[in-house]
């Protein structure tokens, strides 16, 4: 209790400074503010269904520091993308450090360059509902400086790299909080890659959200990885809706932090909307990750599809949770959901808890979830053709990981990842 | 004089307590073909999964020798790598293992314990598509998962493209021929036959003759209830077609 008073104080002290100056952002900031003291942080006491296994005591019991530092050598980060084809931008602890956007179709406004005007500013949390909130407006009180995208394309892809750096060279934690609103414009066509990475040794805590309108019949397709370090604090809140016929492809690639929770929601607002849903999570150590994944079908003629799966090694945790929740005037939805685990360690520990909420007739849903390890008759089949138990394993394993990876179109990303996955997987020896 | 590749002496065998083999004898020479037929449940899978070494089944007393070598407690790998093959009567299928990979390391496996290099890329892939061609096996399934989707067919062809690239010493064909319609099976029969020479055997199991109209088996042994009951040469099998395996069972 006490250290979660710390917490709020401290939080309290970085609005203070960051609303020191009147902005077009002040009032929002200063509305969250209220909301967070009001209502606190969610809890995993009470009876409280989407936080049963994440305790945010995790975050909230470090000790912070409120000097961020100006650091911006960003050589001893090895894993910030750049590619040819697609442009950049990199934010640094919240803020939007490079703008290298040389291409017309994507446009940017910050508060930093003061470009922001306080029209734009009423986008930001426009896609949250009432429910789950309170990261979000932990975000929205303490963020440093919100982007605005807009992509608006006809004939060609757009293609982005957002960077998300966390750099601290205190010894104490500092809190970051990246916010961006992305619209995509009617007939639209955008790739972004959404890159969570941090210097190896910094302390920190990266609270992002991230919201994304898809309007009429334009196209999304969405890569997020999580490559923060493994003592951070990773919360993400991301929002996407989509307008009729849209479509979004979102593939998440995770690795596992000191804790970190993704806090995804579909919502289809409009007719005929396609979305699918893809993530591989690792986990190893004592790490804790929490995939909080949800479907709101509220217009109807909409498909959903998610597919996610973890490797759970050592004495780690990884938590699938999530609603798919068809409304009452959703007929005709299509919605599949299933994760599933390799728990490669007695000590590592999944609760996988998908839930379907089903308020009208006309649909066609199905959920699943295993967890489990692969058969003696598939490792005995493939020993059967001359391979070691220990080689027939790693097979077995990559496999696993190759079912997402094998979803992703574009080749650098596809290539990067068998190295930066695939090869790296914990090597374990199935034992019946 | 001929040489044997494999002698069964006296074998018990069970699965999950169940005594499923019951004091079977076989001798297979080289350069010879056996088929062994009889109704479900008799005991011919369990007997190739034996010989095989799959953990699920417990010798409880009696000898294999293959190859000179008592496989007692020998992992299934290493009898793969010392020329045994079975062809499984249900094809497993190993999502996100791509063909490719799946069979070049296979291969690269068995060259490797037998003190071989393994093949380039380049002359493996010679190898690979010849064998495919023969199966017919096209290209895409080359870059699709193991047996993942296969038809019935697709799957039984598959082994039998393992069966070729891995050129064993005593290949087992767990009913390789169930399920396949006729183009089918004369493909896998040419498989068999074109592997099959004076340096190797081959074991068929089969519950149905229809495969010996293409492929001709020096032995025919029929096994009830756990044991071979009889043995002899083709013939048999048309008697067996002709009167089924009951005048048998009340022998
Ligand atoms: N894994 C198993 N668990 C339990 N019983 C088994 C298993 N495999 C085979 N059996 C039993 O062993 C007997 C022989 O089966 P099988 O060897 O498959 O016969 P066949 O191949 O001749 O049809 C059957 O009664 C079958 O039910
Ligand atoms: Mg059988």
């Amino acid at each position: 209790m006490n250290t979660n008073k710390d917490f709020l104080k401290h939080i309290n002290n970085i609005y203070t400074t960051l609303n020191q100056n009147e902005s077009v952002i002040s009032q929002l900031r200063e509305k969250n503010m209220n909301s967070v003291n009001k209502y606190g942080l969610p809890t995993h006491r009470k009876g409280n269904e989407e936080w049963k296994y994440s305790n945010l005591n995790r975050m909230t019991d470090l000790n912070y520091s409120e000097n961020k530092s100006t650091e911006t050598n960003l050589k001893n980060i090895n894993n910030i993308i750049n590619m040819d084809d697609f442009e950049v931008i990199n934010i640094i602890n919240g803020q939007l450090f490079e703008n290298k956007i040389n291409n017309q179709n994507i446009k940017i406004k910050n508060l930093s360059s003061t470009t922001l005007t306080i029209n734009d500013t009423n986008k930001f949390n426009s896609t949250l509902d009432g429910e789950n909130e309170e990261i979000a407006q932990l975000n929205t009180a303490l963020c440093e400086d919100p982007i605005l995208i807009e992509i608006d394309n006809k004939n060609s892809v757009s293609k982005l790299i957002v960077n998300i750096i966390n750099i601290n060279i205190s010894n104490d934690y500092i809190i970051n909080s990246p916010k961006l609103f992305i619209e995509i414009h009617e007939d639209a066509e955008f790739e972004l890659i959404e890159n969570h990475v941090g210097e190896k040794s910094s302390l920190y805590t990266s609270n992002s959200m991230i919201e994304i309108l898809v309007n009429k019949n334009s196209k999304l397709s969405h890569y997020r990885f999580l490559e923060d370090n493994d003592e951070s604090i990773h919360l993400n809140t991301t929002r996407i809706k989509l307008m009729e016929n849209a479509h979004v492809e979102s593939n998440a690639f995770s690795k596992g932090t000191k804790l970190s929770r993704y806090d995804l929601k579909i919502i289809t607002a409009s007719e005929n909307s396609y979305s699918e849903l893809n993530g591989l999570y690792f986990t190893s150590k004592k790490q804790h990750l929490d995939n909080y994944i949800n479907i709101d079908h509220i217009a109807p003629h909409c498909t959903s599809r998610i597919n996610y799966k973890g490797i759970l090694n050592d004495e780690s945790h990884a938590i699938f949770g999530g609603t798919v929740l068809v409304r009452e005037g959703a007929i005709k939805t299509d919605s599949l959901q299933s994760d599933k685990n390799l728990v490669l360690s007695p000590k590592a520990e999944i609760d996988s808890k998908p839930s379907l909420y089903i308020f009208v007739d006309d649909i066609l849903a199905g959920h699943g979830a295993t967890a489990g390890n692969i058969d003696e008759n598939t490792v005995y089949y493939m020993q059967s053709r001359g391979l070691s138990l220990e080689l027939a394993s790693k097979m077995l394993i990559s496999g696993f990981a190759m079912e997402i990876i094998d979803k992703v179109q574009n080749q650098t990303l596809f290539d990067s990842l068998l190295e930066n996955y695939v090869n790296k997987l914990p090597s374990y020896t199935f034992d019946f | 004089m001929s040489k044997n590749i494999i002698e069964i002496k006296n074998l018990h065998a069970s699965v999950e307590d169940t005594k499923i083999i019951k004091g079977l004898n076989l001798k297979i020479n080289v350069g010879e073909k056996h088929t062994i037929m009889g109704p479900n449940g008799s005991g011919k899978s369990t007997l190739a999964n034996v010989l095989a070494g799959n953990p699920s089944y417990t010798v409880d007393s009696g000898e294999i020798i293959f190859m000179g070598q008592d496989l007692d407690e020998m992992e299934p790998d290493i009898r793969a790598c010392i020329g045994l093959f079975l062809a499984f009567q249900y094809p497993v299928e190993l999502p996100g293992v791509r063909m490719w990979q799946f069979l070049k390391s296979s291969l690269d496996a068995k060259r490797e314990y037998n003190g071989q290099e393994p093949l380039s890329t380049r002359e493996f892939d010679n190898l690979l598509n010849e064998y495919a061609e023969k199966v017919g096996i096209s290209q895409d399934f080359i870059k699709r998962n193991v047996n993942e989707g296969f038809s019935g067919g697709e799957k039984k062809r598959n082994e039998i493209l393992q069966l070729s690239l891995l050129n064993p010493k005593l290949a087992i064909l767990d009913e390789t021929d169930s399920g396949l319609d006729i183009d089918a099976l004369k493909v896998v029969s040419q498989g068999i036959d074109s592997f099959s020479s004076n340096e190797n055997s081959v074991l068929l199991v089969t519950h149905y003759q229809r495969i010996l109209n293409y492929i001709q088996p020096d032995f025919v042994h029929v096994m009830m209830d756990g044991n071979i009951v009889t043995s002899g040469d083709k013939s048999l099998a048309l008697e067996l077609e002709e009167k089924g395996y009951d005048w048998l069972s009340t022998k």
